[in-house]
């Protein structure tokens, strides 16, 4: 009995009735055609077919041509109504069109070992080409074995370690020069299932945490985060990279006509120095002169005597922008200043260095960095939502016109009371 | 007879792929990041010290400087090395240790280059900010992970250089009274030299390509460095720093690094198959 159920969940969950799938068996068909027309190559393929087919479907196939049984036995479980037997003749000769070079060369000149390797996709691509809901059922109902099934989450997930290269742009453009189109069509199949999100890396953590939970929550949804900074966060929302990108900055006025931004939080930037640094406050104007690097020596500043060595983040970031908004007026930082490219590189160097200044997020400093009180406030979350702490930014989800259901969906739960005292006990300040 | 064919047209297909890949690559960045020198001017480009590219100021100088410094570094310090190790390998230890100690130096090579830049950023940044002074982050930092990180490079070629020396100039050496230590200064390496050039060759090529390790541990500040414990950019580095986040001409400007980096390193390339062609070709007129 058990085996019937499981039979019909194959039949029900297998076939979506899109043009897409259709195509798909058709090819599949047209394999089992050029299985059966060469001989030797089906023998070999038995042994495979018989393993699947005894647990498939029980003692119903007893057959000594067991290389026969499971193609047919599917074919009478499934309904006969069906719009891939229907089609079936059609696609068969459609497919001769388009390739009937391949095929003659194969009957002329191939040996034995190239014929198998045709005809034995049937199983593992079958479940390949499904979208990923149909795929997991196909696995359990057929019960292939377990790397068999593992074989077919990779040919159904290539698309996802490519989308998530970070720093893609570079490679993107060659994978595309290169004519690799399967990624693309890997990422518009990825998009409708699970959101992802792509930029600053000052949100990312945050993002991650309630990405996490979010998954927790709402079981089945899944949610991608990637950093990569906030202008390619906003380059990612434009050309459709992600679905939303993470901004830590305020949009320019011609971003801000092109994305919508949505305020998910907001943070302190944060003045940090190391633990052991005697220095406790600065006023805006010191931090401009030792950034632009016209202050030079910790003396100068009320610490004790010693090389200043500011650390500044590269260009482009959503926190580099916007201290410089916020500190540096029309001074640029600088040359001195080592670069890192993201807020744990800096927290790692001034962990490390005495003599060492940075900025980061006031959610990340946590316990081994000191944050400087800036013009006497202490950045504490609590300043930052009294409008005392000077050094503040937004911290922004941007979209390019309206979001698929499932973005905005995830967007709802991060500014639900919820996911707003998530980021709050993270160390952020609340939206509203 | 028809197989063969059928093989040999996929193999063909296969190969011109991978160059065609190759040219358009080339095509791609010359395209992208040419027009940008000419803009700029190819004497501002090259020449200015100032990258500040919000601001519009696009000059490379300091991070072909940079580039150069640290390539230089690594090189002496991985010539060292892997000439030391090369020389010991084919000359002064017992067949066994060879036989273990080649397959580890090979391993090296296998070590991805973050890792690299991690033990760098761990243990000897610490090191050199405590003992030297500075940030740590500097030219001798990255100078001495990239030498690591070439090490295997130049050591392979070099004991490939070294064992083609023919056996009678050796024997040739001994018999007329040369030590072992004579035989390899005078013999050996003379006779392996464009070998051994080219093996280092290679080896800056590789060095002056790396990128992770050396932004994790050179500090990539863009003065142009005034020692070797002054924080540096280079050329990759740069590129990969702001990649992400580069648009039009900033982005372009990124293309041109790409294109300076490119022609630089056809040039070493260049230079060690002339080397070591001129090897062979000597060994065949004799």
């Amino acid at each position: 009995m058990m085996h019937e159920v499981r039979a019909k969940e194959l039949g029900d969950g297998e076939y979506p009735l899109s043009v897409a799938d259709v195509r798909d068996h058709l090819v599949l068909e047209e394999g089992r055609e050029l299985g059966r027309a060469l001989g030797p190559a089906r023998r070999a393929q038995a042994p495979a077919f018989a393993r699947e087919s005894k647990e498939e479907l029980g003692g119903a196939v007893g057959t000594p041509d067991a290389g026969e049984a499971p193609l047919e036995d599917a074919a009478v479980e499934v309904p006969r109504d069906h719009p891939v037997e229907d089609a079936a003749p059609e696609a068969v000769t459609a497919l001769e069109e388009i390739l009937p070079d391949p095929l003659d060369g194969l009957e002329q000149g191939l040996e034995q070992r190239v014929e198998r390797g045709l005809g034995r996709p049937a199983g593992p691509v079958d479940g390949g080409i499904h979208e990923r809901e149909t795929w997991q059922p196909s696995c359990r109902g057929r019960d292939l074995d377990a790397s068999t099934c593992g074989r077919m989450s990779m040919v159904g997930g290539i698309p996802l370690p490519f989308m998530a290269n970070v720093r893609s742009v570079f490679i993107h453009t060659l994978a595309v020069t290169l004519g690799l189109v399967v990624m693309c069509a890997g990422c518009t199949r990825t998009s409708g299932r699970s959101v992802s999100l792509l930029g600053s890396t000052s949100i990312q953590p945050f993002a991650e945490m309630l990405a996490e939970r979010y998954a927790k929550d709402f079981p089945g949804q899944f949610v991608e985060v990637q950093g990569g900074g906030s202008t390619a966060g906003l380059q990612a929302a434009e050309n459709g990279l992600a679905d939303i990108g993470m901004c830590s900055r305020s949009l320019t006025a011609k971003e801000a006509l092109l994305f919508i931004p949505i305020l998910i939080a907001r943070d302190g930037l944060a003045i940090v120095v190391n633990r052991d640094n005697s220095v406790a406050k600065l006023s805006i104007e010191q931090l401009r002169a030792v950034f632009a690097g016209r202050v030079t020596n910790w003396s100068e500043v009320g610490g004790k005597s010693g090389p200043i060595r500011p650390i500044t983040r590269e260009e482009g970031s959503g926190t580099r922008e916007s201290f410089v908004r916020l500190v540096m007026d029309k001074e640029r930082i600088s040359g001195r200043a080592l670069t890192q490219e993201s807020n744990g590189a800096v927290k790692e160097l001034v962990k490390g260095d005495p003599a060492a200044i940075g900025y980061m997020s006031l959610g990340l400093v946590g316990k081994d960095l000191k944050a400087v009180a800036v013009e006497g406030t202490q950045p504490t979350a609590l300043n930052v939502l009294a409008g005392r702490y000077n050094l503040v930014r937004p911290l922004l989800f941007v979209t390019k016109g309206a979001v698929n259901p499932a973005a905005q969906k995830f967007i709802d739960f991060v500014l639900s009371p919820v996911g707003q005292s998530l980021l709050v006990t993270e160390g952020l300040v609340r939206a509203r | 007879m028809k197989r063969d064919k059928v093989i040999g047209a996929i193999l063909l297909v296969v190969a011109l792929s991978a160059i065609s890949g190759l040219a358009l690559i080339t095509v791609f960045i010359f395209r992208e990041g040419v027009p940008i020198i000419f803009r700029v001017g190819a004497k501002q480009f090259f020449l200015s010290t100032d990258w500040e590219p919000s601001l519009g100021h696009f000059g490379i100088l300091s991070m072909m400087v940079g580039s150069f410094m640290v390539t230089i570094g690594a090189a002496v310090i991985g010539v060292v090395f892997s000439l030391g190790l090369a020389i010991v390998l084919t000359q002064f230890s017992p067949p066994g240790l060879s036989a273990a100690l080649k397959p580890v130096i090979e391993l090296l090579a296998g070590i991805p280059s973050v890792v690299y830049g991690f033990v760098g950023v761990v243990t000897l940044v610490p090191l050199i900010r405590l003992s030297l002074g500075g940030p740590g982050l500097s030219v001798l930092a990255a100078s001495i992970v990239l030498g690591v990180m070439i090490l295997p490079t130049i050591t392979s070629i070099a004991i490939d250089a070294l064992q083609a020396v023919p056996r009678s100039y050796l024997e040739g050496s001994i018999a007329l009274g040369a030590t072992r230590w004579q035989t390899v200064t005078m013999v050996l390496l003379r006779a392996a030299r464009s070998g051994l050039v080219a093996a280092v060759i290679l080896g800056m090529g590789r060095a002056i390509g790396e990128t992770m390790a050396v932004i994790m541990v050179a500090g990539n500040a863009l003065d142009v460095p005034r020692s070797v414990l002054a924080p540096v950019r280079t050329l990759t580095s740069n590129i990969a720093l702001e990649m992400g986040y580069a648009s039009g001409d900033h982005r372009q400007a990124l293309f041109a690094t790409g294109v300076t980096l490119f022609v630089i390193i056809t040039i070493l390339n260049t230079a060690a198959l002339a080397v070591s062609r001129q090897r062979t070709g000597r060994r065949r007129a004799k």
